[in-house]
């Protein structure tokens, strides 16, 4: 199993304030890594730093071996790093299919073919029946599917998820499983940034990284971290219901 | 509705074809007036209806085309054809330099910039007396024949219609689409934006440069004023709402309507001309802001209860 | 260059800055408070322009003492658009783009009614003619009494915005929406009133403008251009800024005015208005809000 994508001593600030402070962490290939933290922990700000959105201060992400930092989003994608925001960005006035389309046109030769690609992407993430719908009609829930089924049109290789179980119920966290363990079966690595909806995090993650404030807090399987009194002693405050029953 | 389409199509071309044969001189100069509108509007539905940055300068490649092909006549002696295709081809090489610098700035600044640079082509226009004939303007061979003329207009909307279409249907197309709706999703999702933005525009530069060299031939006389015409910008810009922005058929239905409007009413007061324009823009954006094409579908769309059937699939 | 020659033109350039300055402050809270785009701005300072020589040329008024009477009327366009135009605009993420049209199918009103009541050609009101000497420097009555009345204008404008509830609110507004309206700021009174605001402050820039310089109804656009580029230099919602910024475009127009001809000197503006937007986005407040 080879390094897919490598984060070394990632720092980015906002004028006086550390978004991301010296992070570091690997993911392999066909890996679910999760970063979880408080809101502010700096999980967006990462993932735009990988994705090229922002410029890091210092340190370097490293894709396949290869530095990636300084490149721009639109190479990222095309190199294969796909990823989702955590306010859902469909193009609202295209269809569902035509959202998937755009997406698989960075790999594809032409409309046709992409057109293609993105209707095989539909069935996977069950959105067939709303091919024809204008994407700001969907709910939440098809909108979050939406997201990643355009990230995986870009036939990545790993997919930056952000927050893309928030505000759903629990039936949608579980079917949002479902599909997110399917992405390794297509040999797609995934990086799942979380806030709440912990349980879900325990069920699909082969390895946990924490962040407090920008900073690695610690690392490890889900068993590890969950149990480490550092992680708990981060969240007891805003998660007490929910680590309540590892604590 | 693709035979109909098709039908239909075939109809209004004999009509197109056979109009300066049939009609008078003066409907024959209707005809001429609103397919150079037309094509002017062709040209802002590529970079504002598709690719969604609002421009308000469209006319500087008008004049640009204009001026061109006075030029190339009055002092090259060339033909006012070869005069009309340099113009386009030297708008669009214009365009990449410009496109490069403008497309950075976002919505708004985009459109103030684009209203500027038409600003500043009507000074160099006044000022470069030695070439442009300055305010005096320069005075070109009459044109006997208005046939020529008139048909090459018409090829013109069928040039830009087609290319709509094809752009429409391409991978280009969505891309432009996608920017329009949300630049940096776009951008995430692997679209080149810079470059498809620049290629967009230079595109749209083409149609209104030619417009503008056969505007400037049929009125055998250019200067700075006839070259960038006050209220072409924004009838241009009213065909296109009207008709639908973004649509294939959008800038060519608003074109008839409004000229058909124009004819019937406006012609009568003319000193009203701007004003009626302005209230229109206003009324059209408060009241249809989609235009028509997309009134026209989903009219259709809902008497044949796709949209109900599409809502009980969400149940799915 | 001569340096009276040079010194001449500094005066020129500044006492036309005032005036500038003037014409974008009425984009400023405009833009700051709503962030949009008025196209119609330079049409309604030359409508304000024209108003002011149509009662002089027949009553031989002041155009000092018209200053309200120019403000009240573009105020009240301004008003009327907002309350029943361009509010009534959908607030969606198309508003930008819809009321940007909008403003530019104003803007076309305005220049047609303006034709239709006062005619198309180049006006302006000669109440003030000569000039006070400073030593050798030729100080324009004209234009000295425009920056003078501008600066007033100005002054005004700071006190209402910092001393009265209204002005407070619109400030309130510009620095934060949701946080004003939680505070129990009315938005859309606020909106109204902020528009008619920055059309009454582009009718007092008319009113001094026409006494310096001739106007005619197609010069909107340059004025529109003109009052971007200061705030665009001067950085938004930035006072001093734009106070620097329109001495700036005086002294960059005066001089080009005086270098090359008066035609470039008319697309100077938007030359700095690129410049800066490609070089120095946030205008010069931006370099100092480290």
């Amino acid at each position: 199993m080879s390094t897919l994508l490598e984060v070394r001593s990632l720092t980015k600030s906002f004028g006086g304030l550390r978004a991301v402070d010296g992070v570091s962490f690997k993911v392999e290939e066909g890996m679910i890594l999760s970063i979880i933290g408080p809101n502010g922990a700096g999980k967006t700000t990462l993932f735009n730093l990988i994705t090229g959105a922002l410029a890091p201060d210092s340190g370097d992400i490293l894709f396949e071996g290869r530095s990636i930092k300084g490149l721009k989003p639109n190479r990222t994608a095309r190199l294969g790093i796909g990823r989702t925001f955590q306010i859902v960005r469909p193009f609202p006035f295209l269809t569902t299919l035509d959202n998937v389309t755009l997406a698989a046109l960075a790999k594809a030769k032409n409309r046709r073919e992409a057109r293609l690609r993105a209707a095989e992407i539909l069935e996977i993430t069950h959105l067939s029946t709303f091919a024809r719908l204008d994407a700001r009609n969907l709910t939440l829930a098809r909108r979050k599917r939406l997201e990643i089924a355009r990230a995986m049109a870009l036939s990545p290789r790993i997919i930056l998820l952000d927050e893309v179980m928030a505000g759903l119920t629990p039936v949608e966290v579980d079917e949002t499983i479902v599909l997110i363990k399917s992405l390794t079966t297509m040999g797609i690595a995934a990086v799942a940034g979380v806030e709440h909806v912990m349980q879900a995090v325990r069920k699909i993650s082969d390895r946990i990284v924490v962040l407090n404030f920008g900073q690695w807090l610690a690392e490890g399987t889900p068993g590890e971290v969950m149990r480490n009194p550092e992680v708990i002693r981060a969240y007891l405050g805003s998660h007490y219901g929910e680590t309540g029953e590892d604590a | 509705m693709k035979k109909i389409s098709l039908v239909s199509g075939a109809v209004c071309l004999l009509v197109v074809i056979g109009i300066p044969f049939l009609a008078s001189d003066y409907l024959v100069g209707f005809f001429f007036n609103m397919f150079i509108f037309v094509t002017v509007a062709y040209g802002w539905n590529l970079i504002s209806g598709y690719t969604g940055y609002l421009s308000f300068g469209q006319i500087s490649f008008f004049g640009l085309g204009a001026y061109t092909m006075a030029i190339a006549v009055f002092r090259f002696h060339w033909s006012w054809q070869l005069g009309v295709l340099t113009g386009a081809v030297l708008a669009v090489v214009l365009a990449a330099p410009l496109g490069w610098l403008m497309l950075r700035l976002r919505g708004p600044y985009f459109a103030l910039g684009m209203l500027g640079f038409v600003q500043v082509l009507y000074m160099v226009a006044s000022a470069a007396s030695s070439v442009t004939g300055g305010g005096e303007g320069l005075y070109l061979p009459p044109t006997a024949d208005l046939h020529p003329l008139y048909y090459s207009a018409a090829a013109m909307v069928v040039l830009a219609m087609g290319a709509t279409w094809a752009v429409e249907r391409s991978a280009f197309g969505l891309r432009l689409q996608a920017i329009r709706e949300d630049e940096l999703a776009a951008d995430a999702m692997g679209v080149e934006t810079t470059r498809v933005k620049l290629a967009a525009f230079m595109l749209s530069s083409a149609f209104p440069a030619v417009a503008g060299g056969l505007y400037a031939w049929r009125l055998s006389y250019i200067d700075p004023a006839s070259a960038f015409p006050g209220n072409y910008e924004i009838q241009t810009i009213l065909m296109t709402i009207f008709g639908g922005a973004g649509t294939i058929m959008g800038p060519l239905l608003g074109g008839i309507a409004l000229s058909v409007m124009g004819e019937v009413i406006w012609a009568r007061f003319a000193e009203l001309h701007l004003l009626l324009t302005g209230s229109l823009i206003i009324l059209v954006l408060l009241f249809m802001p989609e235009g028509m094409v997309p009134l026209v579908r989903r009219t259709v769309a809902r008497r044949r209860g796709r949209i109900a059937r599409s809502a009980a699939g969400e149940g799915a | 260059m001569d340096i009276h020659i040079f010194l001449q033109l500094v005066v020129n350039g500044l006492l036309v800055g005032g005036v500038y300055g003037l014409m974008s402050l009425g984009i400023n809270v405009v833009w700051g408070v709503m962030g949009v785009i008025n196209l119609a701005h330079g049409d309604l300072i030359m409508a304000a322009g024209f108003l002011t020589f149509w009662i002089f040329s027949r009553w031989n008024v002041n155009p000092l003492l018209l200053l309200p009477v120019g403000m009240a009327m573009t105020f009240m366009v301004g008003m009327l658009s907002q309350r029943f135009l361009l509010g009534r605009l959908p607030q969606d993420r198309g508003a930008i783009k819809s009321s940007l049209l909008m403003t530019f199918g104003i803007s076309y009103v305005v220049i047609n009614t303006a034709q239709l009541l006062w005619g198309n050609e180049f006006q302006t009101v000669t109440s003030l003619s000569g000039s006070w000497m400073a030593g050798e420097l030729d100080f324009a009555k004209a234009r000295t009494v425009a920056f003078l009345a501008a600066g007033a204008v100005t002054v005004m404008l700071w006190l209402f915005l910092h001393y009265t509830t209204y002005g407070r609110a619109i400030r309130a507004v510009s620095q934060n929406r949701d946080g004003a309206s939680v505070c129990g700021v009315d938005n859309e009174r606020i909106r109204v009133a902020s528009f008619a605001l920055g059309a009454g402050l582009a009718g007092a820039a008319g009113v001094l403008l026409v006494m310096i310089f001739a106007i005619s109804p197609s010069m909107g656009s340059g004025y529109t251009i003109r009052s971007f580029a200061v705030t665009v230099i001067g950085g938004l919602g930035s006072f001093p800024g734009a106070l620097i910024g329109a001495m700036i475009l005086g002294l960059a127009e005066v001089f080009t005015g005086y270098l090359v001809n008066s035609q470039v000197a008319n697309g100077v503006a938007f030359i700095l208005f690129l410049v800066v937007l490609l070089v120095l986005p946030q205008g010069l407040s931006g370099m100092f809000r480290r």
